[in-house]
């Protein structure tokens, strides 16, 4: 059987270079030729007469039930390494696509992610402050409200006007892109907090902080521009921070028992918050 | 209006005593008319509100009052929201689109948004609607590298998946070359045929060339609402050429072959023109002929 496979190139077909018609042959008997059949498939879909002779080539019912099944691999949409992982998970493809074409879910925003939070582990290790947790404390949790806020409204959502208005339910959808936005930069702040000397479980105090700012922010969005949102979600980090952080001595109520439950209440709040505003999410996101 | 309710129908898009305010400005001040099949012209210059109105249709934001209908659903309730937008497609003013996906890509995307949760019904939705709009060829090409045209003919066929009932399209013919333009009037009058679509432009020759009705709007205020033949006779014997420009004109302009074409009162002893629907909607807009045209 011959193998499926390859991309269409943008610039399709160039005429003055036609498959050879060995290669052609190969192709239609499936010889050697067909196991590397890619450069033979993405030009012969775009070139009618090498479509032509490889169609005189091979038994009229075979090329048909082979092309259609050629032209189907080569329209097959590309999947990125977070969609396969979610497919490879169980998520429905379709649900895996939604998810994917999340802004926050680009290379890039992981990559610059990865980097600050690498360089905040840097200096905790460097032992520059005296609570080693405090440096990712202070900035995983303002991650995914980045996120959320380049994920969503129409400054960043290209589509955003044609998602709004289909009938995928738009709550169901910005719960999905938070929460792989959420589970991405939750993973990178665990592997930056590896890399941390011993400190235990405070090593892990950002998480329930990140939860909340997250909800936080998409909570906030369905009244004001999830820019705007994600802005003063961040000025009220800061502020908590200040206000219960020592940082001379790496003394911070939000690293105690009480702190955490105090964000967990937050996180608490914001979800209730979220879920009655969750028809919002059907309206308009924002006013524009 | 002349047009009376009728919700009966169910093929219809009604619209009661809408107004919207944008940016604190008046978009709509008490819209009202009713459509059936076919395709409708909202024409009107810019800021006359016809993106607001298109918007409100589209289920994208609510008026501020007013009622709307569509296909028997009111989109101001989540149900009603629902049932319109199984029934929708949309064009909007500013098409936005992933550069890097293929067209094939984007519209299996789109699919999704529609609830096209089976792949084998996906694809073949997909395929139908790259045909309609003759992108069939062109569909493995990255949206980036495509022409304005052909980005518009995306955008059209993202709005025809799933073979929507109503056809909301902003503007769909703007910035595309002449032929490109006819190309594109002839796939919209092929989907108007038992569907309702409503189109703005601001282009007089799109509504001549393929609505049966037109909706003039200005400043927010519905002007003119009927078959653009009537729009085309109130200006009837109002058209006239002279050396240079009357007194009486209400609009002038010098043409090509050195003429000046007058639309207004014209003198007694005027060198009449035959019409077009242009100098109807020239008067409309001028506050001095508005109601006499109208009427
Ligand atoms: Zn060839």
């Amino acid at each position: 059987m011959t193998r499926i496979g390859g991309r269409r190139d943008d610039t399709r077909a160039t005429p003055s270079r036609h498959i050879a018609t060995e290669l052609l042959r190969e192709y239609a008997e499936g010889g050697p030729a067909a196991g590397t059949t890619t450069g033979v498939e993405g030009h012969v879909d775009g070139c009618p007469e090498c479509r032509g002779e490889l169609a005189r080539l091979m038994p009229t019912a075979r090329f048909g039930r082979v092309w259609t099944a050629v032209e189907e691999a080569l329209d097959e949409p590309r999947r990125g390494p977070a969609e396969r992982a979610l497919i490879w998970l169980g998520v429905a493809p379709d649900t895996a696509r939604l998810v994917a074409v999340t802004p926050a879910l680009r290379w890039s925003w992981s990559i610059a992610a990865g980097l600050v939070l690498f360089v905040a582990a840097l200096v905790a290790r460097l032992s520059l402050l005296d609570s080693p947790s405090l440096p990712l404390l202070a900035i995983s949790p303002m991650l995914p409200v980045l996120g959320v806020a380049v994920s969503f409204g129409p400054r960043f959502d290209p589509t955003y006007e044609i998602t709004l208005v289909a009938p995928v339910h738009g709550f169901r959808l910005a719960l999905l892109r938070t929460a792989a936005v959420l589970t991405v930069a939750a993973a990178l702040a665990a592997a930056a907090s590896l890399v941390l000397p011993g400190s235990g479980p405070a090593a892990l105090a950002w998480l329930l902080p990140m939860l909340a700012l997250t909800l936080v922010t998409l909570a906030m969005a369905t009244r004001v521009d999830p820019v705007i949102a994600a802005a003063v979600t961040g000025a009220g980090w800061v502020t908590l921070l200040l206000t219960t952080t020592h940082f001379g001595s790496g003394r911070s109520l939000l690293l105690t028992t009480m702190g955490q439950a105090a964000v967990s209440v937050v996180a608490v709040v914001a979800l209730v918050a979220l879920a009655l505003a969750r028809r919002r999410f059907d309206e308009k996101f924002t006013a524009i | 209006m002349s047009h009376a309710l009728d919700f009966s129908a169910g093929q219809l898009v009604t619209v009661e005593g809408l107004t919207f305010r944008y940016r604190r400005q008046t978009a709509l001040a008490g819209v009202s008319f009713a459509v059936g099949a076919g395709v409708t012209g909202l024409l009107g210059p810019n800021g006359a509100g016809k993106t607001s109105l298109l918007r409100i249709l589209a289920t994208a934001v609510p008026p501020n009052s007013g009622t709307v209908r569509i296909l028997g659903s009111d989109p101001l309730t989540a149900a009603g929201r629902l049932a319109v937008r199984r029934q929708l497609g949309y064009l909007p003013q500013q098409p936005g689109f992933f550069p890097n996906f293929t067209a094939y890509e984007f519209i299996d995307y789109v699919a999704i948004l529609k609830e096209i949760t089976d792949r084998r019904r996906r694809r073949e939705e997909t395929l139908r609607v790259l045909a309609a709009v003759g992108l069939s060829d062109d569909r493995g090409k990255r949206i980036k590298a495509l022409s304005g045209g052909m980005r518009q003919r995306v955008a059209l066929a993202a709005a025809i998946v799933g073979d929507p009932r109503v056809l909301i399209l902003d503007e769909p013919t703007v910035g595309l070359d002449p032929e490109q333009r006819l190309r594109f009037r002839e796939l919209i009058a092929e989907l108007g045929a038992g569907r309702t679509v409503l189109l703005s432009t601001h282009q007089t020759e799109d509504v001549s060339a393929l609505c049966h009705r037109v909706i003039v709007l200005d400043r927010g205020v519905v002007r003119f609402d009927g078959a653009p033949a009537r729009l085309t006779a109130a200006a009837e014997n109002r058209v006239w050429h002279s050396a240079e420009r009357s007194p009486q004109a209400v609009v002038a302009w010098r043409t090509g072959v050195g003429a000046v074409r007058n639309v207004g009162v014209p003198p007694p002893d005027a060198d009449l023109l035959p019409a077009t629907l242009e100098d109807g909607y020239l008067l409309l807009l001028d506050p001095s002929t508005a109601t006499e045209v109208a009427a």
